[in-house]
């Protein structure tokens, strides 16, 4: 009886190559699974909500902001406190259209502004997810309070 | 009943197995802390400053003079004003009404040349458009090349000065 088996060389590569494959099969199937993370600036947004500098100031029911950063806001969540009531107000692209970018101002009405307990302005920025472009509200600890 | 066949894998499976976790796991890790890693961002660097040596407002235009009383070349500036004194920042842009003197470049002013240090320049504005401006400011940028494309970066805080009483 021929009991000899392959060479140790050839079991050598044998065993690398199938452990390769079998990695490579398994991590484009589990791919899907892993949430992929958003960049800007060839970064995750997560580290450029870092680097946005912006100054806010009310004026009765006006909310004036400034982009004084080099990270262009798109759009804003203003979070507003009351007692025993807590409300977000979406301020989208378009209402901005473009106005927070890198230098700008913008100047925004926001009627339940007045009289609140205190309000918090985060900052929304525009990054990539693989292919697609998507809108990344920032955390709260980057927002701004007005002066 | 327990099973009486206890033999497992076997040693080369065994390897195969083990090898294949880690190149995931490696694999994996590696793509999802990649992003998080920091890049150098874009900075302007110490030392870059501008200063509004005088302004002039008419009827419906604005002349200023600025000056470059830092370090390095100057690109440009971002122009702002206030359309009420009591106002505690600036809420107009006023960089896209420049009407001699350099070009509009998104919400900045861009220089023709780039402004030496020392050096003076004279810009107009035509504020027709506009109502009454009290104060402006003036947030000075240069450019930078990042990857195959120019970014304008702004430097440091604004110079303010008070054009109307």
């Amino acid at each position: 009886m021929n009991k000899k088996g392959v060479s140790p060389v050839v079991a050598t590569v044998l065993l690398i190559s199938m452990a390769i494959i079998l990695a490579g099969v398994v991590f484009f199937w589990m791919r899907g699974f892993i949430q992929e993370p958003t960049i800007m600036s060839g970064k995750n947004i997560e580290l450029v909500c870092e680097e946005v500098v912006f100054r806010v100031s009310v004026e009765e029911n006006q909310l004036f902001l400034t982009n004084d950063g080099n990270v262009p806001i798109s759009e804003l969540r203003i979070k507003i406190q009351n007692p025993g009531e807590r409300t977000t107000i979406k301020i989208d692209e378009a209402t901005l259209n473009g106005a927070l970018d890198v230098g700008g101002t913008a100047t925004l009405n926001v009627d339940s502004i007045v009289g609140a307990d205190s309000t918090l302005i985060i900052p929304v920025l525009k990054g990539m997810k693989g292919e697609n472009e998507v809108l990344y509200p920032c955390n709260e600890r980057y927002g701004v309070q007005p002066q | 009943m327990l099973p009486q066949d206890k033999r497992g894998v076997s040693e080369v499976i065994g390897y195969v197995i083990l090898i294949s976790l880690a190149v995931i796991i490696s694999v994996a890790v590696f793509v999802w802390f990649k992003s998080y890693v920091p890049t150098d961002s874009l900075k302007c660097p110490d030392g870059v400053s501008l200063i509004i040596e005088s302004a002039k407002l008419s009827e419906s235009s604005m002349e200023i003079i600025i000056s470059n009383n830092g370090l390095f070349n100057v690109d440009g500036y971002i122009l702002r004003g206030k359309s009420d004194p009591s106002l505690k920042i600036s809420d107009k842009s006023l960089s896209e009404y420049v009407s001699t003197g350099a070009t509009q470049d998104g919400l900045a002013v861009r220089f023709s040349e780039p402004l030496i240090p020392d050096g003076e320049i004279t810009q107009s504005f035509d504020l027709s458009f506009l109502g009454n401006i009290y104060s402006i400011e003036v947030v000075p940028v240069v450019y930078e090349n990042s990857g195959n494309q120019e970014k304008m970066i702004t430097c440091g805080n604004p110079v303010e000065e008070i054009v109307r009483q």
